[in-house]
């Protein structure tokens, strides 16, 4: 604790009250939204920062949008001192990508607090809105070549100007866009600025400036000083990992994106080289959703009780080379950054930190697989029933599958991973609000990346239009991760399942609400055209007699399948999580007819699909195996492999397999195989299939354990899979 | 038992027969009640095991112990009996209630698994939150292979879409009956504008099995949003069967014994209401808002505006605010994540009390939330119970007088209390010191109803510096010498009602009838449908008041709107005036609406271009009931060596050991009397304990306040 003054008990006060305040700021502005992004999934965020722009604290929501916050004041403290100056009860409006926001709809408004004419700190929301104009309503334009298709790019202006709204620059903003009801954001984002400043005017008032400011700068150092002291206690290494994006929007083009992790003692570094150039298409990000994406699972996996504040960036290295798809330069279109290039970075960064996690004998119960791995989104617009132009935001995804852990199974449903605070809305609320009519909203079996622990399963739903004013809807689609999966399992776990877009034509959908006879309620139920939609799609006309289904990526699994528990499986059999089909297929479980597990049968089963996967693989080391009698034994590296400190070396954890030096990649000596994704599951991109992808699947050769599963492009080299440059630590307590 | 020394007056009338007023509530350990005298102005205090076999047995034990009473005598002359059971709470927390099943519309029954992607988390706070690797969502109440979908679909204009089939609508629910579920949930998508298939459903479900307990969604929650809606009948369906057969025993049980007046049953939402009108999934967490309900009562008189009502029982630990002389209603009532709606008052709690299990987990040693609840009970009961328990170690360090635990109507035996931390923890943790596992023990389990202070007041922007202690339950007041501290807190109140203050709750009730519909109109609505709105709640908010024996002029009646900006998800309560509602008076409302809004959110906040809905209709009705009318004592002086009873070796540190510390009966201390620690003082029904360098003060309500060393000075 810094200065004596600042007693323990006033710090943590203190500190407990600033995230009330930033929780408050959140609350008040998704309270005084209207766009359904907000209002039902809660993707905005609220915080404080000091005068400089360091981040204090992070609200609760989205925490990818809090990283918004320190950029956009940093830039207004470097450009607007001057002109048009910063003054008291000033705000100032900010879209820019190159500035702050990930992209244009995650308008941002931050505002300076005074104290005896000083700025003591600034407080600021951000959150998505429901559009700001550009080539397609929602705020992704699809198919675009420059930014300036993507509609609203408000460098920050004053919005507020001592404490007066500028009126002609809110009409400005309203003109930009198609639904009116963004002005409720705009007001909404300005409500949680007056609620957070009003707060910290009280909590001034109360404790002091002198103790408030001490408070907000101690807590950056304690979080340094308490994240150095967890790095220290973590294992050092390199890690590597890789992602695809399947579609840019124009074709169906693949990208490659690729993150080398390196920790040493206290510091931690994320590099981006290897990933594909910049591309003139929605799908990159800017400098600021590298920041965001990067930092995300960090907040997450090593901070957890920490903090969230300016002291984990002090502490991080994040590098790009200039020009990449994440970390693109000006005029690159990025409208589609939080669905592709910002989202994958973040997948990136926390397979990285996963896979560090699981090889410390302290932090493997922290350990998951990735969960669902991107958006996949179709939103709608026209004119409502109720008469007003509307743009719904379908966001039923963000009930998305959680990622398996080392020693359970991840949670269906679970809610996004880059939201302390997950939420959907109810389907009476989105009918009620807009002019469609829900067919279903289920889970998807088979969706969860199987696994020792399977992956939380993904959802489906379904829906027509409904009390229509005009022709038609439209429909513009985003996703990422249809034709291969972007959830990735961790150590042997399968990944989750992809995504879908299917447009049915010419559906009986209306004759059947004519005849009041039951509406469809399966996708194999619905008759008609299925028109598979790319998971990027531009506008396209949505009719009475149409349907629209969509289905996320599911959530990836940890271990092998076939050391799932039987009784585990049989339980997703009845809870229809999991069909007969994989349950024999994935998890060689043999069921009686009576739908019960044969454990008898399911043993020889799992025996025949090992001698199975022997016959079928190839490579690797021919030397047999150590003896048996090491199996179990050592630190573990992961969930297959020991460091065997007899030998000096590492080994299978079952069978005592060697596979060579601590600095060796354990790949080199497994048997592998490439499979087509299909076997991972009936919804793992066969409807995009265009052969490009293989399932690279690596097994212990001495007991044929599946160590470890790839999603390959053809010809790409397998991803490094060094486990980590010094052997794990034993007994390092946790910090 | 033993009378209180605190005497009270009833602002009632009294009658010449029928002059008490009763107050029961079962908690996990023990079944309290009190009587108020409302004749001669007394309160009467007794507390009896609770017995989980049969719930109703423990309730008359606990009359026929009251000093000078038997149930057969009481009960013939009782105008009031008020009852907070915690008979739902119990099958929801332990998972031990009905089988259920759920009929859902064809394509929605997974609403209730997804829990809207929001179960894994909902109701912790955002520290738990951000740790995401242990969260979970709780297992389903109805397990998939019992939720059958029907094809059946209605719109948000109440439209039928799909008609139901009354012949699917059979199999369906035969499909559930033949699977042996024992309460059947029925909730379809806007089944709040349209209720006829629901009914369809009810009725059919009536006649195939008519003794088959059944909960349907548009009569328990009219309120748009299917998945919390579903939740409140799928929980009702849940508990409701040992709920309703619990309550209609009691009530068997006590009409024969001579009960004359209805069994009024108390509700999560701060009122009673009478046995045959109860809402089952209602009374899930009554007995926690029936503390609350006294603590304000007790507040109110003492005039302290900020308090924190800590209840400490066997099994739990429970925290509600009272903030500027209110409670409030919990945000979102949420149960086991399970987020649902029914009004509820805010109180939060963790597993930590008298019965918590100390257990030895790799070194560390652990209390909870494992309790030993009242069977066995703690090993000093003597029933078995070989765990070591906090009240264990209250024993065994000289707090609780083995002889004299529940007045010396129960004695317990330290020799066991003493085994069992020896053999649990000392030997495996403490080197076999039986003390300083003791103090360990205590210690732990305070600091974790610290943190909970802290977190409720904390962490929901108040400073509990600012706040007094209302120190209640059994176990209460012989820990909060040392929790209270700990939370920063200066003072703590308690009670002279302490050991039965739920009870005591629920004798100063109202009844109280809340009633909520949703309807969204745009701004400015048709009068006439207005009107109809609150006609129809406030007829039936009147008829089930009058059904509970309440006069048209003993009823207040509130009604109130919520309105929102098209499209927002959050609404604006705002009064509504009484009388005939004309256009003028709605749009006062509208105005209403924008003048709190920008109050709450700003100038310039209010967007009067997005267009205003009236979103929700609610009525409120209160039927008021005759309060006990406290008598206060004149001062007799600060010594209280009138109701010292002698002195024993307790321990308060490992290094300093036992001392002799006074010892003082708490019935005999007067107004006015200064007990400085360390001490402890004995009631029939709780211990006191006073700290070193602490003091305690007896106020005329015979309350006793202490203070405990820091706080803020007020």
């Amino acid at each position: 604790m810094s200065g004596k003054r600042l007693d323990p008990v006033t710090f943590e006060i203190i500190l407990h009250k600033l995230n009330q305040i930033a929780e408050e700021m959140c609350i008040s502005y998704v309270n005084c939204s209207g766009s359904e992004p907000l209002v039902q999934a809660n993707d905005a965020n609220a915080g404080i920062t000091l005068p400089d722009g360091s981040m204090v604290v992070v609200g609760p929501y989205v925490i990818i949008q809090a990283n918004v916050l320190p950029l956009t004041v940093s830039h207004i403290m470097k450009r607007c001192r001057e002109n048009p100056g910063i003054g008291e009860k000033d705000m100032f409006i900010c879209s820019d990508p190159w500035v702050g926001p990930i992209h244009q709809p995650d308008i941002t408004t931050v505002a300076p607090l005074f104290h005896e004419g000083e700025i003591f700190c600034w407080t600021g929301a951000s959150g998505h809105q429901s559009d700001v104009g550009g080539k397609d309503p929602g705020g992704f334009s699809i198919g675009v070549v420059d930014v300036h298709q993507e509609g609203l790019r408000m460098p920050p202006v004053k919005l507020v100007e001592a404490g007066e709204l500028r009126q002609d620059l809110f009409d400005w903003i309203v003109n930009s866009v198609r639904d009116p009801l963004v002005g409720l954001d705009v007001k909404g984002q300005i409500a949680a600025n007056h609620v957070g400043q009003e707060r910290l005017i009280e909590l001034i008032g109360r404790f002091g400036a002198k103790a408030v400011k001490a408070s907000m700068e101690e807590s950056i150092r304690y979080t340094e000083r308490r994240l150095r002291r967890r790095l220290r206690s973590l294992p050092d290494g390199t890690w590597r990992t890789r992602q695809h994006i399947d579609h840019d929007g124009h074709a169906p083009n693949l990208y490659k994106m690729e993150c080398t992790m390196t920790k040493r003692g206290d510091s931690l570094s994320f590099d981006y080289e290897g990933t594909d150039p910049q591309v003139r298409s929605q799908v990159n990000c800017t400098y600021t959703g590298l920041i965001a994406g990067t930092l995300t699972p960090v907040y997450i996996m090593l901070a957890h009780d920490i903090p969230w504040n300016r002291g984990v960036l002090n502490l991080v290295d994040i590098r790009a080379p200039e020009g990449v798809i994440n970390n693109c330069t000006y005029p690159t279109p990025c409208s589609m950054a939080t669905v592709s290039a910002c989202y994958l970075t973040l997948d990136l960064a926390a397979a990285a930190i996963n896979q560090m996690c699981a090889a410390s004998p302290d932090y493997h119960e922290e350990a998951m697989a990735i969960w669902t791995a991107a958006s996949v989104a179709p939103m709608v617009s026209g004119t409502s029933q109720h008469g007003h132009p509307f743009s719904l935001v379908e966001m039923s995804h963000f009930a998305a599958g959680g990622g398996a852990l080392t020693h359970k199974d991840g949670q269906d449903s679970a809610g996004m991973y880059f939201t302390t605070t997950p939420l959907i809305s109810n389907i009476e609320t989105t009918e009620q609000f807009y002019p469609v009519l829900y067919l279903f909203r289920r889970n998807l079996p088979d969706t969860g990346g199987a696994g020792m622990y399977r992956g939380g399963c993904a959802g489906e739903i379904a829906f027509i239009p409904h009390d229509m004013q005009k022709e038609f809807h439209e429909t513009v689609l985003i996703g990422t991760g249809h034709e291969m999966p972007n959830s990735i399992g961790l150590w042997g776990g399968f990944p989750g399942g992809t995504g879908r877009h299917i447009l049915i034509r010419g559906s009986d959908v209306q004759d059947r609400i004519a005849k009041k006879a039951p509406l469809p309620a399966a996708l194999e139920e619905m008759g008609g055209e299925q028109v598979v939609f790319p998971p990027k799609a531009p506008r396209t006309p949505f009719y009475p007699d149409e349907i629209w289904y969509s289905n996320w990526q599911g959530a990836g699994g940890y271990g092998d399948p076939l050391d799932r528990d039987p009784e585990a499986v049989h339980a997703d059999l009845s809870a229809g999580l999991v069909t007969r089909a994989c349950a024999e297929e994935i998890y060689g479980v043999a069921l009686d007819p009576e739908g019960q597990v044969n454990h008898p049968a399911t043993s020889a089963l799992r025996e025949r699909h090992r001698e199975a996967r022997r016959a079928r693989a190839g490579g690797g080391s021919a030397r047999p195996g150590d003896p048996p009698a090491l199996a179990g034994r050592g630190l573990r590296a992961n969930e297959y492999v020991v460091w065997d400190e007899a030998n000096g070396e590492l080994a299978c954890r079952k069978c005592g397999f060697g596979f060579g030096p601590m600095d060796a990649d354990p790949k080199e000596r497994a048997l592998s195989e490439d499979a087509p994704l299909a076997v991972g599951g009936p919804v793992m991109g066969q409807l995009y299939d265009r052969g490009r992808f293989v399932f690279r699947l690596y097994y212990c050769p001495g007991c044929v354990s599946l160590l470890e599963c790839e999603v390959l492009r053809k010809g790409d080299p397998p991803v490094w899979g060094r486990l980590s440059a010094t052997r794990p630590r034993p007994g390092r307590k946790k910090a | 038992m033993a009378k209180l020394a605190g005497a009270a007056k009833t602002g009632g009338r009294s009658q010449a027969k029928s002059r008490f007023a009763v107050g029961v509530d079962v908690g996990g350990t023990f079944t309290d009640a009190v009587i108020v005298d409302t004749e001669r102005g007394r309160i009467y205090q007794s507390k009896a095991p609770t017995t989980p076999q049969d719930l109703s047995q423990g309730v008359f034990d606990a009359l026929n112990l009251s000093e000078g009473f038997s149930a057969e005598t009481l009960l013939p002359r009782t105008n009031k009996f008020a009852h907070g059971t915690t008979q739902s709470t119990n099958a929801l927390f332990t998972r031990n209630g009905a089988k259920v099943g759920l009929i859902a519309t064809r394509g929605f029954g997974d609403q209730i698994l997804i829990m809207r992607g929001g179960g894994r988390v909902a109701g912790m706070s955002l520290p738990e939150r951000r740790h995401f690797a242990p969260t979970y969502k709780p297992d389903p109440i109805v397990p998939k292979p019992l939720i059958v979908e029907v094809s059946e679909r209605v719109d948000y204009k109440g439209a039928v879409i799909t008609p139901l089939d009354p012949e699917e609508a059979r199999r369906a629910l035969e499909a559930l009956l033949e699977k042996g579920v024992e309460a059947v949930s029925i909730a379809l998508l806007w089944s709040l504008r349209n209720p006829a298939h629901e009914r369809a459903l009810r009725d059919i479900a009536a006649a195939l099995s008519p003794g088959t307990y059944v909960s349907v969604s548009s009569e328990l929650a009219p309120v748009i949003g299917e998945y919390e809606r579903t939740a409140t009948a799928v929980i009702d369906a849940y508990v409701g069967p040992s709920t309703v057969d619990y309550i209609r025993l009691l009530a068997e049980r006590l009409r024969d014994a001579g009960l004359r007046s209805a069994l009024l049953i108390l509700q999560a939402g701060g009122g009673v209401s009478r046995a045959e009108q109860v809402v089952p999934v209602q009374t899930i967490e009554s007995g926690p808002a029936a503390g609350i309900l006294a603590s304000q009562f007790l507040a109110e008189k003492l005039g302290h505006r900020n308090v924190i009502a800590t209840d400490v029982g066997g099994t739990t630990f429970k925290v509600g605010l009272i903030v500027e002389g209110e409670w409030a209603y919990a945000r979102d009532t949420v149960v086991e994540k399970f987020t649902y709606r029914a009004p509820m008052v805010d109180v939060t709690s963790i597993g930590a009390g008298g019965g918590s299990i100390a257990w030895v987990d790799e070194g560390r040693l652990r209390i909870g939330p494992q309790s030993a609840a009242a069977e066995p009970g703690p090993a000093c009961y003597g029933r078995g119970g070989a765990a070591p328990t906090v009240t264990d170690a209250d024993v065994v360090l000289g707090y609780i007088d083995p002889d004299y635990f529940l007045g010396g109507r129960m004695p317990l035996e330290g020799a066991l209390a003493e085994k069992s931390i020896r053999e649990r923890i000392a030997e495996p943790l403490f080197g076999g010191d039986v003390v300083r596992a003791a103090l360990g023990i205590r210690q732990v389990v305070n600091a974790q109803m610290a943190d909970l202070l802290r977190k409720v007041t904390v962490e929901r922007g108040h400073d509990p510096r600012d706040f007094v202690l209302m120190v209640y339950g059994g176990a209460g007041p012989t820990h909060c010498a040392l929790f209270g501290p700990e939370a920063g807190v200066g003072r703590a109140v308690v009670p002279f009602t302490a050991p039965v203050h739920s009870a005591f709750g629920a004798v100063t009730s109202d009844m109280r009838v809340t009633l909520e519909r949703s309807d969204p109109l745009a701004a400015p609505p048709e009068p006439g449908r207005v009107r109809n709105l609150y006609r129809a709640l406030e007829n039936e908010a009147l008829e089930r008041l009058k059904a509970e024996g309440k006069r048209r002029g003993e009823i207040e009646l509130s009604r109130s709107a919520s309105l929102r900006y098209r499209r927002q998800m959050h609404e604006v309560s705002v009064p509504v005036p009484a009388g005939r509602l004309d256009g003028k008076a709605l749009a006062g409302a509208v105005e209403e609406f924008e003048r709190r809004y920008e109050a709450r959110y700003g100038r310039g906040a209010a967007y009067r271009e997005a267009g205003v809905e009236f979103i929700g209709f609610k009525v409120e009705a209160v039927g008021r009931q005759a309060k006990p009318r406290l008598v206060r004592r004149r001062p007799k002086g600060k010594s209280p060596s009138g109701a010292l009873k002698g002195r024993r070796p307790v321990c308060f540190d490992a290094v300093k050991g036992y001392r002799r510390t006074p010892i003082y009966e708490g019935e005999r201390l007067a107004s006015g009397n200064l007990v400085p620690g360390p001490a402890i003082i004995e009631y029939a029904s709780t211990t006191v304990v006073v700290g070193p360098r602490q003091r305690a003060e007896v106020d005329p309500y015979q309350n006793v306040t202490l203070h405990l060393g820091g706080g803020r000075r007020r």
